[in-house]
């Protein structure tokens, strides 16, 4: 296969910040031998460089590997569990599996020609040495670029150990223009530029760059700390500085153990300049894994001894001393501090005997934000995509809530809020791992302990383990009840339909969700009435009774409106859309569907995604298009793989229909080729593709529609926005669907009612002239 | 000291199986090799309600609960666990 430039191969590489100096020949040596080794580990202390050099190699060589180079970054994760979710994360992959996490990724890497960067794997050294060896064993084209200040330790590992920037030795006589050569003169130089920008290496202190450079050991961490302080301090200042911290300095070549040292007191003394809020915010940022903004520093930092009057000024000087870095690229703004400095803050937290309210504070914020995700309304999207940004810090509190005696009770709460987001997104298995754990350090008889049962039943149940959560829901439901808590029992009894439900109870199902809803009308709990009409609905579809389940889906559809959520409503759609399959009703189906793509697609549900793709396939086998049914069938593959699930069950015999069909059509080689390129899809592209409607009513086949005049109820809303003089970007926001979709309702409502514009279907509405009926989809 | 790990493995394959023992090998040695011994004795699969149990020798639960946390496979128990040895005298004729 010809290779693409490198800038259009896919990377999670970040954006250099500041510009890369020195290290030609490192790494033109990384380079060589990514080329000839599988594993090469960069080693070196703490604040050598590691990183940058990784990371530059990584993105220079990004064209050798078309399936992408992808960072993944451990310096936030403290559990070695998480180091796999670590890299689902990375690829961009959600964990769905109900298998083993492990094979999950194997599987998807198998056949992938990939540089994998695991960055900082020296506190997780076992588990980043395990999942090395588990992938290039199973990966035959996979690389891996590790950086640790020990190596993993494995065998087939290529070890280069990173040196400190070149310095001049010391009995040389060098020009001024000389000593600026050095990659540690010309670092040093560069940062100062920066915040002096009349610095420059000259004959007057050249003397004094030198014998900073040296006594820095050319650590390009802590030559960075030192060059932001040139503002305000002279090159003599400094370095006596420096010397206060560390007095014995050994000439000559000095160790790792020696460079640690120099690094840490380059930090000591960083920190002995700031003033007391700034080095107490420093140590408060520290509990943070993965970043944050101002509103959670605030949240966690503020107190007494730091007010709100000058916190923004302490955030912005701690980024002016480079001891945290605003990324460019984020709004609100996002701060993060490299793991060497994130250490030293937590010691001083330590020392300062603050650690464990910080984190409880810390933890307290990840509950706050846990509970929105429960409101089931217009902010879900936005919610998916915060907890996805902030589920480092997540993993952090509920690590605390784990570890931390008597605090397990809110990190049962913050489960109870994020049970739709696990479901949906994963890591399942990982989730379920630590409701687990929580499990057994709750009482049983407890209101936490009841939570843990319901989110470890949702899990379950997620990854079709239905024997267990039935078992968790039904031990919920009791203990629920025991504890007079409607609202956990009434989830509790969803999760069991579900279980039923599996298991063709029918019955079963209908009483459970009866009960339910029961529940839930009485205590004015909305979600749960829109899971219960979702169960009775599927019921209702089980059974061919096609009109009982249309009525409940637009009871769900019209709830779900008023509250704003997706969740239910990305669901419903596609469930409706099975409906209007079975009556033939080809384009009422795929309008369906579009519109569950546009809720999957907000929530990034790639699960529901690849349902919505599949069932589009095979609309277009029935339009007798087995060009498009094959692309989607390959596009559907993809989503799944990505994260980690099977063809459900049900779906099987429809699938192997569109297959066969499609395969028919085209022929044996233009059918592979079709579904190739499907599957070589990203997300994005495979929604775009399927739900674009001309794409999909190009067919030999007439379709069966829609008798003409009618309209769906969703067709009528929309008609009446344009009569009110909406665009369709307004309407669009407005119902929380696509622009494209609105489009594709508004050139069926024009080609149903026989009207050529909008102005057309304006005055439509205005003379009332919609028959009465009941919807025809 | 004997300890079993308990493990859910839904819809687990016998390569996955296969991969999951040599994990736990290698776990196993690598701590050993740092001067704690942890054995791993061997793992039954029960298909029917999807569980995996794994015997360990080991000097100490810590061991093997840092085994198994390295592996990337969820557990949802550790205990500590006896060898019962059949005595065979007692059914002699």
């Amino acid at each position: 296969m010809a290779e693409a430039p490198a800038r259009f191969r896919p990377n999670n590489l970040p954006a250099e910040l500041t510009s890369f100096v020195g290290r030609r020949k490192q790494l033109s040596e990384v380079k060589r031998l990514l080329t000839t080794t599988r594993l090469l580990t960069l080693t070196g202390s703490g604040g050598a460089g590691k990183t940058r050099l990784a990371l530059r190699a990584a993105s220079e060589m990004a064209r050798s590997f078309p399936d992408g180079v992808w960072l993944v970054s451990l310096a936030s994760i403290d559990d070695p569990q998480l180091v796999l979710q670590a890299v689902f994360s990375a690829l961009g992959l959600q964990d769905m599996s109900s298998g083993w996490s492990m094979s999950t990724l194997s599987g998807y890497l198998a056949t992938k020609r990939l540089l994998l960067v695991l960055d900082n794997c020296e506190h997780l050294l076992d588990s980043c040495a395990l999942l090395a060896v588990s992938l290039l064993k199973s990966c035959p084209e996979l690389r891996v670029l590790a950086t640790s200040r020990q190596a993993l330790g494995v065998t087939g590992e290529t070890r280069l150990r990173v040196p400190p920037l070149s310095l001049p030795e010391e009995d040389e006589r060098l020009t001024p223009e000389r000593i600026a050569t050095y990659e540690a003169v010309a670092l040093l130089s560069d940062r100062a530029v920066a915040v002096l920008p009349s610095f420059k290496v000259d004959q007057a202190n050249s003397a004094a760059v030198l014998r900073l450079c040296r006594r820095l050991d050319g650590m390009p961490l802590a030559l960075e700390l030192a060059a932001v302080r040139l503002e305000g301090l002279s090159l003599e200042q400094i370095v006596n500085g420096l010397e206060a911290e560390l007095p014995v300095l050994a000439k000559g070549s000095r160790g790792v153990e020696a460079r640690q040292q120099t690094l840490e007191a380059t930090m000591g003394w960083s920190y002995g300049l700031l003033n007391e809020q700034e080095r107490l915010l420093w140590a408060r940022l520290s509990v943070f894994s993965g970043g944050f903004d101002e509103a959670a520093a605030v949240a966690v930092c503020l107190g007494s001894e730091l007010p709100a009057g000058h916190f923004a000024v302490n955030l912005g000087s701690l980024v002016e001393k480079s001891i945290i870095q605003r990324e460019s690229d984020q709004q609100p703004a996002r701060y993060t501090m490299l793991e060497t400095v994130r250490q030293y803050g937590r010691q001083r937290l330590r020392d300062l005997g603050e650690e464990v309210e910080i984190r409880r504070r810390h933890r307290d914020w990840a509950l706050e934000l846990a509970m929105q995700m429960s409101a089931f309304d217009q902010r879900q999207a936005a919610m998916f995509n915060l907890v996805h940004l902030e589920r480092n810090n997540i993993w952090s509190a509920l690590d605390f809530s784990l570890r931390q005696p008597g605090e397990a009770a809110k990190g049962a709460e913050i489960c109870r809020h994020l049970w739709i987001y696990w479901v949906t997104r994963g890591p399942c298995g990982d989730a379920r791992r630590v409701v687990t754990s929580l499990l057994e350090t709750t009482a049983k008889d407890s209101l936490p302990h009841a939570q843990l049962l319901w989110v470890a039943a949702s899990l379950a149940l997620a990854q079709n383990d239905y024997a267990a959560g039935q078992t968790l829901s039904e031990e919920c439901v009791a203990l629920a009840g025991h504890l007079n808590d409607p609202e956990l029992v009434a989830w509790a009894l969803i999760c069991l339909a579900g279980a039923r439900l599996s298991a063709g109870e029918l019955t079963a199902v209908v009483e459970l969700a009866e009960s339910a809803m029961d529940l839930a009308e009485v205590n004015e709990l909305q979600p749960i009435v829109l899971g219960a009409l979702t169960a009775l609905c599927v019921v209702k579809l089980s059974t061919g009774d096609l009109d009982g389940a249309i009525k409940l889906g637009e009871e769900v559809l019209d709830l779900s409106q008023g509250l704003g959520e997706l969740w239910f409503r990305g669901n419903m759609f596609n469930y409706l859309s099975q409906a209007s399959l079975q009556r033939g009703d080809l384009n009422g189906a795929e309008a369906l569907l579009r519109e569950s793509a546009a809720c999957h697609l907000a929530l990034y549900d790639r699960e529901g995604l690849s349902h919505v793709v599949e069932s589009l396939a095979w609309t277009a086998t029935r339009r007798a298009a087995p060009e498009r049914a094959a692309t989607l069938l390959g596009s559907a593959e993809r989503l799944r793989e990505s994260v980690g699930s099977a063809l459900p069950a049900f779906f099987r015999e429809q699938h192997e229909r569109a297959l066969s069909a499609a395969a028919d059509g085209l022929g044996e080689a233009a059918f592979q080729r079709a579904v190739e390129r499907g599957h070589a899809m990203a997300v994005e592209e495979a929604v775009a593709y399927a739900v674009d409607s001309r794409s999909s009513t190009k067919s030999a086949a007439p379709a069966q529609t829609a008798p003409h005049g009618r309209l769906t109820r969703r067709e009528l809303e929309i008609a009446r926005l344009i009569a009110e003089g909406l665009t369709s970007q307004q309407i669009a926001a407005k119902l929380f669907i696509s622009e494209r979709t609105v489009t594709t309702h508004v050139a069926n409502m024009l080609n149903k009612l026989g009207l050529n514009s909008r102005i057309q279907l304006a005055s439509w509405v205005a003379g009332a002239r919609q028959p009465a009926g009941p919807r025809d989809t | 000291m004997m300890f079993v790990v308990e493990r859910r493995m839904p819809n687990v394959s016998r390569a996955d199986l296969a991969m999951l023992q040599e994990a736990l090998r290698f776990a196993c040695d690598r701590l050993t090799s740092r001067g704690e011994p942890v054995r791993c004795l061997g793992s039954t699969f029960v298909p029917g309600q999807a569980r995996l149990l794994t015997l360990f020798e080991a000097g100490s639960a810590e061991a093997v609960r840092t085994v198994n946390e390295n592996v990337h496979a969820p557990f949802v128990c550790l205990e500590a666990a006896i060898q019962v040895d059949p005595a065979p005298e007692a059914y002699a004729v």
